[in-house]
């Protein structure tokens, strides 16, 4: 999937995966996507909760080798 | 047994197995079942606390590397596994850890520089919290409100506050702060290990259950005692693993993010814990002073709010960061290090500055210069009102949490 801007969240627990995105998220424009990959298990409901309550648009969300890799689309 | 009827056996098994164990559990699943264990310790006349056994731990730390003596730390302490926290704690690591390997999600992770940083502070500021309020977010907020005390409530506000100041330090550096941000690679794990996984948690139960049963049935008394121990303890953390139940996020979200699912998980166990915990009090099955350190309100929340902020920057309170520590996350190791030896030491710099002087009341409570030990149905004269206080206030918490879950007005990114 194409992107725009590249977050590296591996290592980090809550809170930072979400701060980390809804910075890097503040710097794009609409349309934009954001590709972020974590290793914390506890993330992919976070980002699930974290697109919903910001509007942008989770597009996927993929578990490879322990990492887990999102795409968010700006709204 | 026909051919297709074993798969369609072993395939139902696969299908149960990744329900129970890979997914998710809800967090309210996870805070009923911690409730039921949290009930179970007090009818055998214990509570729930984490951070008395971490001090443990961090004296030992300040007795091996010599400013033990310095602070009058005790030469003779303890063993970590006679302790009751202290075995309830390992336990507690080793449940997570098994929990984490039977969902195959047990990683090493290691963080990027800055979050050592990040869990050192942390642990320090827990350790110095937990020891102004008397205990963690377990023993000092959970473990006082189903006891009927308003210490909890004071420091649930203390917390609250800390994780709001708590979160701004963390927005601020975000902005301002460029170095160690970068992650070291992931550790790669061989399919062949990835897939022995299971097996290897399913050794960890045998052998727990073998240690526990050998404790329970022993002739040693203090063992004896303990077997129970060292059921609960696993038991909670693979249940707070499970459904990564967490205590900072239920403080920390509905700031953040406004999402309340956590936060309504703990109301919700609380709501069940509070009625049948006065009931196990009232039946004299647990003295309900044993879990209300005589902390209100000053050292309630003054610790809450110190705690608050520490347990922002570590990513987890005292139980969030030992179940995580289970999951393999080192920045959650360095900070209950540090929480540990932090917490030794502010205990032994309180104690020499005199507020942990203590006072024995007429009514035979204790006081010290950082509060009281309060409990409702003596302050309000009944189990009446006393209920009414604690249901009022958990009531009060729930709308607060739903209303900014519509609204977002508390959030504060």
């Amino acid at each position: 999937m194409n992107f725009d801007k590249d977050l590296d969240a591996r290592g980090l627990n809550c809170p930072l995966p979400i701060l980390r995105a809804k910075k890097a998220l503040a710097e794009m424009t609409s349309g934009q996507v954001l590709r972020i990959t974590a290793t914390d298990p506890g993330s992919v409901k976070d980002f699930a909760a974290f697109a919903k309550q910001t509007g942008n648009e989770l597009l996927s969300t993929t578990e490879n080798n322990k990492e887990f890799e999102y795409f968010i689309k700006h709204k | 047994m026909s051919a297709d009827g074993g798969v369609c056996w072993l395939d139902g098994l696969k299908k149960d197995y990744h329900e129970i164990f890979v997914e998710e559990w809800s967090p309210y699943l996870g805070a009923v079942l911690m409730i039921l264990i949290i009930l179970g310790l007090m009818v055998s006349g214990m509570f729930w606390g984490i951070y008395g056994g971490l001090k443990l731990w961090g004296d030992y730390i300040n007795n091996m590397i010599g400013i033990g003596p310095l602070l009058g730390t005790p030469q003779q302490l303890e063993t970590l596994l006679m302790h009751r926290m202290s075995l309830m704690n390992m336990t507690l690591v080793l449940g997570a850890f098994c929990a984490a390997l039977l969902s195959r999600q047990f990683l090493i992770s290691r963080p990027p520089k800055l979050e050592y940083v990040w869990a050192t502070l942390g642990g320090c500021l827990m350790g110095l919290g937990a020891t102004m309020a008397g205990g963690c977010t377990s023993g000092a907020f959970f473990t006082p409100v189903l006891h009927s005390s308003p210490n909890g409530w004071v420091m649930c506000i203390g917390l609250m506050a800390g994780a709001v100041i708590g979160l701004k330090a963390l927005l601020w550096t975000l902005e301002n702060v460029e170095w160690g941000m970068r992650a070291p690679p992931t550790l790669n794990v061989s399919p062949s290990l990835l897939s022995a996984y299971p097996w290897l948690g399913l050794g960890v139960i045998i052998a727990v259950l073998y240690w526990a049963t050998d404790w329970y049935t022993s002739d040693n008394e203090r063992h004896a005692a303990r077997g129970v121990v060292v059921l609960a303890g696993f038991a909670m953390g693979f249940i707070m693993h499970r459904s990564r139940l967490c205590f900072a996020r239920a403080f920390r979200e509905p700031f953040m993010t406004a999402e309340g699912h956590m936060t309504k998980a703990i109301i919700l166990g609380l709501a069940i814990g509070v009625p049948i915990a006065s009931l196990l009090i009232e039946r004299k099955l647990i003295d309900a002073y044993l879990g209300i350190p005589p902390t209100f309100w000053v050292g309630s929340l003054l610790g809450g709010l110190i705690f608050g902020v520490g347990m922002i920057f570590a990513g987890g309170c005292a139980s969030g960061s030992l179940w995580r520590m289970g999951e393999g996350h080192i920045k959650l190791w360095v900070a209950a290090f540090f929480f540990a030896v932090s917490a030794s030491v502010s205990n032994a710099l309180l104690k020499k500055a005199g507020l942990f002087v203590s006072e024995i009341m007429i009514d035979e409570t204790v006081s010290t210069k950082l509060g009281i030990q309060a409990y409702y149905p003596v302050m309000m004269g009944n189990w009446g009102w006393a209920l009414l206080a604690g249901g009022a206030s958990l009531l009060i918490w729930y709308i607060l949490v739903s209303y900014n879950e519509c609204t977002e007005k508390f959030t504060v990114l």
